[in-house]
């Protein structure tokens, strides 16, 4: 992994920090409950919209299962996270190594998030030396954003 | 997420279950509508946001030319499908399998026979109260043990999916001479004894059934003024030396569990060839630490293999409500019980709205109080104890948009 993607992913990490902490300071004061795909979810559906061989994931998820989310709950992903990196980092890897229509950034989008990126997401894509997206790099930032990883 | 945008889901969720239910009664409903509810039910089903190529080619599949969805096709459908059988249905029969309700458990001979009984739509009651084998589906009758069956099985499971593709359950007749091969009920497959009979004396198997399958821990069922008739000859009447230790806290678990134990007495977990065996007589862990407080002073001894419900007050039976024989002999009659009792209905309708409808056990507690889930519980048993039925009612009903 790059510096830069190193960098990013800190960042990354930050923010869904920042988005744990805020979600779970507001859960006492309010019913509504924000739930996240346990692990197995997680995993089906980065299978699904990555279109990578549902048993090859399934593979990794037996390896990884013990410390994944177990249940809908925020705080699980306190633990979880480190796990469903190296989910992200196994599957965007095999995507990446397969080339498909979809496989630019708009393709990406689309795939994972049924829709275009915005302005602001443009800004902040991840290129590499040559100036060109990061297929590996921006698929790995999505599969780890909340917009993946909370239930719909 | 923001919240608004949540609260937005929330409702389109409740819209398309609106007109989820007018297409039930025959409205036709125009093509947005229908990929709306299409895209609700699948999402609901699988617990993944269906894309939108997927939902047009649902919606060519199973909307007719009036715009009318048949939703008992798309379920069988999505039933089917990999993605189901190894997101939902193996987190169900996983969480089925322990009282931790664990999700991502190894796949054993115990999560197949629920999960090949899930899909084939058979009375669940069948794994309670019959002898099964899981077979090769080649073969209708098993040629080969059926724990070996699966073992060769296990070699080649990369996924659950794997489990309905090759292999299903077949029974026999109790009465049949023969029955090598054949489990004698969910309870002695080499998933539970692995779990449950292995070691110990047997007592954990009665703790693991009540909370498993009738969703009570053994903290709300234990009870200190039950006849302690049948409590073993190993527990200390007067641990640390005082009477009354035994009598407000040992007593309470003990009695009930040690009523009931019996019923394994012939079984043990042998670990060397990692499977349930069965004796023909009571095996030694029974009636070991015999002098801690032996038979002639009032020490159950365990002689064969009946046993005891003491939960029979009017307050118990209100709770699980027990149908038929609250007594008996050997595993299947034990069994038999749990399976055919009130609770048993309503524990596995709460199993299916935690898992089906991502509810936390405080939702599921809040949801069961209502009249449409004492309909689905109800419709379990009119149904013959389908699973498949009561997954296909539960995801289609209101309960899964309550909090």
């Amino acid at each position: 992994m790059s510096q830069k993607l190193a960098r990013k992913s800190l960042v990354l990490m930050s923010l869904l920090m920042s988005f744990l902490g805020a979600t779970l300071s507001t859960q006492t004061s309010d019913a509504e409950e924000v739930k996240v795909k346990d692990g197995r979810q997680y995993v089906l559906e980065l299978s699904q919209r990555l279109e990578i061989p549902q048993k090859e994931i399934l593979k990794d998820f037996q390896d990884l299962r013990q410390n994944l989310p177990k249940n809908e709950s925020i705080s699980s992903l306190v633990s979880g996270l480190d796990s469903m990196a190296k989910l992200a980092n196994a599957a965007c890897t095999y995507a990446g190594l397969f080339e498909q229509d979809w496989k630019d950034v708009d393709g990406l989008y689309k795939s994972m998030f049924d829709r275009a990126p915005t302005n602001a997401e443009r800004e902040s894509i991840i290129k590499d030396k040559d100036g060109n997206p990061s297929f590996y790099s921006n698929c790995f930032v999505l599969a780890m954003s909340p917009e993946f990883f909370v239930q719909k | 997420m923001t919240r608004p945008l949540i609260k937005r889901l929330l409702i389109s969720s409740t819209l398309a279950f609106a007109c989820l239910q007018f297409a039930a009664v025959g409205f036709a409903a125009n093509e947005a509508d229908v990929d709306q509810i299409i895209a609700f039910d699948v999402t609901k089903l699988t617990g993944l946001k269906a894309r939108p190529e997927q939902i047009k080619s649902l919606h060519t599949k199973f909307v007719d030319a009036q715009g009318v969805l048949d939703e008992h096709a798309l379920f069988e459908k999505i039933l089917t499908s990999d993605i189901f059988v190894d997101g939902r249905l193996a987190t169900f029969v996983s969480r089925m399998s322990n009282e931790e309700q664990e999700p991502f458990e190894d796949v054993d001979d115990y999560q197949a026979a629920l999960l090949l009984n899930i899909m084939s739509g058979a009375d669940m009651r069948g794994l309670f109260a019959q002898y099964f084998a899981i077979a090769r589906k080649d073969e209708e009758t098993p040629q080969t043990p059926s724990l070996e069956t699966f073992r060769l099985l296990a070699g080649n499971i990369k996924a659950h999916s794997d489990i309905p593709k090759n292999y299903h359950l077949v029974t026999i007749d109790p009465k049949a001479p023969n029955k090598t091969g054949y489990y004698e009920g969910l309870f002695t497959t080499e998933g539970f004894g692995l779990r449950y009979i292995k070691a110990g004396t047997n007592r954990r198997t009665i703790r693991a059934i009540f909370d498993i399958f009738l969703c009570s821990k053994i903290e709300t069922w234990k009870d200190a003024s039950l006849d302690p008739y049948y409590i073993g000859q190993d527990v200390d009447r007067k641990p640390g030396g005082r009477a009354e230790n035994f009598q407000t806290n040992c007593r309470a678990c003990h009695a009930p569990m040690d009523a009931m134990r019996g019923a394994f007495a012939y079984h043990d977990f042998d670990p060397m060839k990692s499977q349930v065996t069965k004796s023909d007589k009571v095996v030694p862990k029974y009636n070991q630490n015999a002098t801690v407080f032996p038979a002639n002073q009032g020490g159950f001894e365990t002689l064969d293999s009946e046993w005891e419900n003491l939960l029979t007050s009017p307050e118990n039976r209100a709770r699980f409500g027990w149908r038929g024989k609250t007594s008996g002999r050997g595993v299947l009659q034990l069994s038999k019980m749990i399976a055919n009792s009130e609770k048993f209905q309503t524990c596995m309708s709460q199993k299916v709205i935690a898992t089906f409808c991502d509810k936390t056990p405080t939702e599921v507690a809040n949801l069961s109080t209502s009249p449409e889930f004492k309909k689905i519980a109800d419709d379990f048993r009119t149904k013959k104890y389908q699973v498949k039925a009561l997954i296909e009612e539960t995801v289609r009903s209101n309960l899964c948009h309550k909090n």
